[in-house]
């Protein structure tokens, strides 16, 4: 994303208030917004049935259950597209964008209609409900993978709209649909409105990079070639949500229909507003850190291929490695600062949103989890940048893993811990990550030397070695002409 | 299992030329004993085509692909750390042009028992293999592109371990007939399999690297900061030459016996590092009854014409734009003279086409002729003179071949051209001198040289007998074959080895 995030600082960089402002509305909405609109219209939506009166158990589940497993599912994906679309762009290939967005969006409706129409079978509503959720499902993790394109596009603003329109469409057409059809009509009020979200999005990736109704699947190598990244992805993901997910089979969670639908309506939604509160800090590291370090980034590797010396290149690193560290600690500032502000007010928000004391516990402990969850979030971005795959999966297989210590702990411990699992999990995981990242900065010229392949190196074949298993080729073996 | 096994680069039996034919001469001349070869080839991609026809005597034959760049898997074993510290002071050493240390750098890239304890990927990719790296280059181009350093390095090393992977057919004798990775493998054979290594050098490898690589264009050289003096040939030929120099050392440590064709070339051996007692002259033999009787002529009689003749290959070590030269003054002062410049040209295409246009320039078109590849020994009789203008050269056969046929010879002072021309021996020197000993890439002498040969035939005459008296004492291959057969059946006898590194003060395993 380092490339929109380049553009958007020069508008904070204006010198005027609008600039600033429009950097950072810009930047807010490239880097998170289908989550902030999307949990803006949950709430409004949410607000709305409450307000009629209509029954919105089974509504609300479907959609934290759409979002959640979404976002744990899309994560592999998104993550191995992220990664070829950047190898694409510094090769200076921008032509296989559309046939890989044609590719990937096909693999995911397919994956995510079975996943999701596997599922809503064994859910006890009605056929309209199951259509409608399963829609959703595909289209919300289209969304999700539509992102990893964005951050090649020059018209970003456009998808900025797209979001805006989206959420406009979206509470219009719920609210519409749901005066007359009940809990089908707000959840196909929803459909319709990720349906434009997703479609402006894409008109706008057709425009900029050629239409194109064509294959590439040139991508999936990277799974193979790079396992490690999609897991680590897979595992970041499932790390946060299970704070939600655990506690729904938990003593205080409850059921909606056995063996299907479990819930805990309660924390659910109350964990969705406290993730907003990692917003700013994302937008800032978009706008501020990610360019700069990407600068730091650069300018290390021209060291290189300008044939400097070690000591310059040296020099180059440790510059790289002051700054980063500088911005990391900007970050984690500004984080807790966001949660201190959402804490201050969080009395006033449980009298605004009617929240149970359930409620206002995991609004308070995802807050506190939220602040090692974003720079765990920074620690795996950078270390994705140095193809530091290993490293950044272990990380968070570390935060998966206390997570799941933690949610365990904290069901034992009583509802005014639930959520501190991924406070633990996640500070964990962000320990291993910093510690890990600037461990291999400080080695990153061997790094980067001993990752080179010989130009022109064959790939070895059997072949190439004789029966005892060493290199060579016999022309004559026991006076016998053999080749 | 073969009695010999010869370990060729870049020569036998796919290039034609002195070591070449030295080693067919070898094989062909002993059908009683069996031998095998390790070709040592750049890429198994590049073309080749035999230039001799195998003997039915050479029962195991090998190519070795030393550039093919290959991430060989291999499995490794044992205490990598301790393997480090076995290797690290062999590398540092080859850097500094020495060869110390090869015993334990063997022991941990090969082990003990076949799996090493370094592989490919520890050797290349390892952070204890960076740590030296970036020592060396710290200590000695700290302000040099590290970029061009490290390459360098990396293509510098990566046939040194491939080497340790080579498959080396079993033999009772190891015959290594030059250093730089021929030897390096001769040592590693010798040391797997325990069996002794002879070393035989025609032209000295280190030498011929040298000057192959100071004018190489491929090899990056820091450019001179302004107000610097330039010494020596740049940073990183630098590097490759110590490292042939390096290589060549443990050649000369690990082989048993070394033998060279000339007294020049044993000087310079002792003078590269090799123990002076284990060195032997043993000079090349011709087959002096069949070519002093030739059977055809390639050319017409013409006393009108004065003959000039090359034998060799069209490449840049015979430094023939020096006899091109030549040829022009020749010309501009005598008329019906005639060169013909008798080898194949396909090894070095590019040189040859460089020869063709100073021909061209030098306006020799008719006067000078490639002839391409030959049979020389029907030229011979056609010569009234051969002329060589090399760099370098060993014991040049052709010279002895041209006094079969009686022919006077102008040679470059180079290898055993001044032994061969003029006596290596007190009653040698005394049968007089077969032709006339010239300066390196000077080619007004060798045109003078010309001159005076073609002006007093009476001194073609006296230079032409007492060629042919010098190859027929000493010069016979039939005395060659006897010497070798007896080195190769005592090596043969030999237990296991018994390497000049042992028993000698100064050299550490």
């Amino acid at each position: 994303m380092a490339g929109i995030g380049f553009k958007l600082r020069a508008y904070t960089q204006e010198g005027t208030i609008g600039g600033l402002a429009r950097g950072y509305y810009h930047a807010a909405l490239v880097a998170a917004g289908p989550w902030i609109l999307t949990v803006l219209s949950l709430i409004i939506v949410q607000y709305l049935m409450t307000v009629q009166g209509d029954e919105t158990r089974t509504f609300l589940e479907l959609i934290i259950y759409v979002f959640s497993w979404s976002l744990i599912t899309t994560a592999p994906l998104q993550l191995v597209v992220t990664r070829y679309l950047a190898d694409q762009l510094d090769a200076q290939r921008l032509s296989t964008h559309m046939p890989t967005l044609v590719a990937v969006t096909m693999v995911s409706a397919v994956l995510h209609a079975v996943i999701g129409g596997v599922f809503m079978c064994f859910v006890e509503v009605d056929w309209f409900m199951r259509f409608a959720a399963v829609a959703l499902f595909v289209l919300v993790a289209e969304t999700w993978l539509v992102m990893a394109f964005i951050g090649a596009l020059r018209a970003y603003h456009l998808v900025a709209t797209s979001f805006v329109t989206g959420t406009a469409v979206n509470l219009i057409a719920a609210y519409s649909l749901g005066r007359y059809l009940g809990q089908d009509g707000y959840l196909l009020g929803m459909v319709v409105g990720q349906s434009a979200v997703l479609a402006v999005a894409l008109a706008s990736l057709a425009r900029e990079f050629e239409f194109d109704i064509s294959f590439s699947w040139d991508w999936l190598v990277y799974f193979k070639r790079v396992p490690q990244l999609p897991l680590a992805g897979l595992f970041y993901y499932a790390s946060v949500w299970m704070t939600l997910i655990f506690y729904w089979w938990g003593p205080n969670g409850y059921l909606i229909q056995p063996y299907v639908l479990y819930a805990f309506p309660t924390i659910d939604l109350a964990s969705f507003y406290a993730q907003m509160t990692i917003i700013p800090t994302i937008t800032a590291f978009y706008v501020h850190c990610e360019t700069s370090f990407y600068e730091d980034y650069r300018g290390f590797y021209n060291a290189i291929l300008s044939k400097r010396s070690l000591a310059v290149i040296a020099e180059m690193r440790q510059r790289l490695k002051q700054r980063l560290r500088d911005s990391l600690f900007s970050l984690f500032l500004l984080q807790v600062a966001a949660t201190l502000g959402a804490l201050t007010f969080a009395p006033e928000l449980q009298t605004l949103l009617q929240w149970n004391d359930g409620e206002r516990y995991m609004f308070r402990n995802v807050c506190l989890g939220a602040v090692p969850q974003v720079m765990l979030l920074f620690c795996q971005v950078i270390l994705f940048y140095f193809q530091l795959y290993k490293e950044a999966l272990i990380s968070s297989l570390v935060t998966f893993g206390f997570c799941l210590v933690g949610a365990f702990l904290t069901l034992q411990g009583g509802i005014d811990t639930y959520g501190l699992g991924l406070l633990l999990g996640a500070t964990m995981g962000c320990v291993v990550g910093y510690w890990k990242l600037f461990q291999q900065i400080d080695r990153l010229e061997y790094l980067t030397f001993s990752k080179q392949p010989m130009a022109e190196a064959l790939p070895f074949q059997s072949s190439m070695v004789t029966s005892d298993g060493l290199l060579g080729h016999y022309i004559v073996k026991d006076g016998r002409r053999v080749s | 299992m073969v009695d010999v096994l010869f370990f060729c680069e870049g020569t036998y039996p796919y290039v034609s030329g002195g070591v070449s034919s030295w080693i067919h001469q070898l094989i062909t001349g002993m059908p009683d004993l069996t031998f095998g070869i390790l070709y040592l080839a750049t890429s198994e991609t590049a073309e080749r085509q035999m230039k001799y026809t195998m003997p039915s005597n050479v029962t195991e034959f090998v190519e070795f692909y030393l550039y093919d760049f290959v991430d060989f898997p291999r499995v490794s074993d044992g205490n990598k750390s301790q393997g480090w510290d076995q290797l690290e002071p062999f590398l540092r050493n080859l850097f500094r042009g020495e060869g110390d240390g090869f015993g334990p750098a063997y022991e941990a890239v090969v082990g003990r028992d076949g799996v090493p304890v370094l592989n490919y990927q520890d050797l290349t990719r390892s952070f204890q293999s960076w740590e030296v790296l970036t020592d060396i280059y710290t200590k000695n181009f700290s302000q040099a592109s590290f970029s061009d350093f490290f390459w360098s390095w990396r293509y510098a090393h990566y046939p040194l371990y491939k080497t340790f992977s080579a498959e080396i057919p079993k033999a009772r004798v190891y015959h290594a007939v030059t250093t730089g990775w021929c030897g390096l493998l001769g040592a590693i054979a010798a040391r797997r399999y325990n069996r002794p290594l002879l070393l035989t050098e025609h032209g000295l490898y280190v030498n011929e690297r040298r000057i192959e690589i100071s004018q190489a264009k491929w090899i990056m050289v820091d450019a001179p900061k302004q107000g610097q003096l330039e010494v020596g040939l740049g940073t990183f030929k630098d590097l490759w030459i110590n490292l042939f120099t390096g290589l060549g050392k443990v050649c000369y440590h690990e082989a048993d016996s070394i033998y060279t064709l000339f007294e020049g070339n044993r000087n310079l051996q002792e003078q590269f590092g090799a123990r002076r007692d284990r060195i032997r002259v043993i000079p090349n033999g011709v087959n002096v009854e069949a070519l002093s009787n030739p059977t055809s002529r390639a050319l017409q009689r013409d006393s009108s014409r004065f003959r000039v003749g090359f034998v060799g290959r069209i490449v840049p070590i015979k430094d023939l734009k020096t006899l091109i030269k030549a040829a022009r003054i020749v010309t501009q002062q005598v008329p019906d003279v005639e060169f013909y410049l008798c080898g194949p040209f396909d090894e070095d295409k590019e040189y040859h086409a460089e020869c063709l246009t100073l021909v061209d320039a030098l306006g020799l078109e008719g006067v000078l002729h490639f002839t391409g590849p030959v049979d020389v020994r029907s030229y011979y009789p056609c010569f009234d003179v051969q002329v060589m203008t090399s760099i370098s050269e060993g014991q040049p056969l052709v010279i002895l071949e041209g006094f079969c046929s009686g022919l006077p010879c102008i040679a470059s002072d180079v290898g055993a051209c001044r032994e061969l021309i003029e006596g290596r021996t007190g009653e040698d020197k005394d049968l007089g001198p077969a032709g006339i000993v010239t300066k390196v890439g000077n080619p007004r002498q060798t045109a003078e040289a010309i001159l005076a040969l073609y002006r007093d035939p009476g001194l073609r005459a006296r230079m032409s007998a007492a060629g042919k008296e010098r190859v027929q004492r000493y010069y016979d291959q039939r005395e060659l074959l006897a010497e070798y057969k007896s080195i190769y059946r005592a090596a043969a006898a030999q237990s296991g080895r018994n390497p000049a590194a042992e028993g000698s003060a100064s050299w550490r395993a």
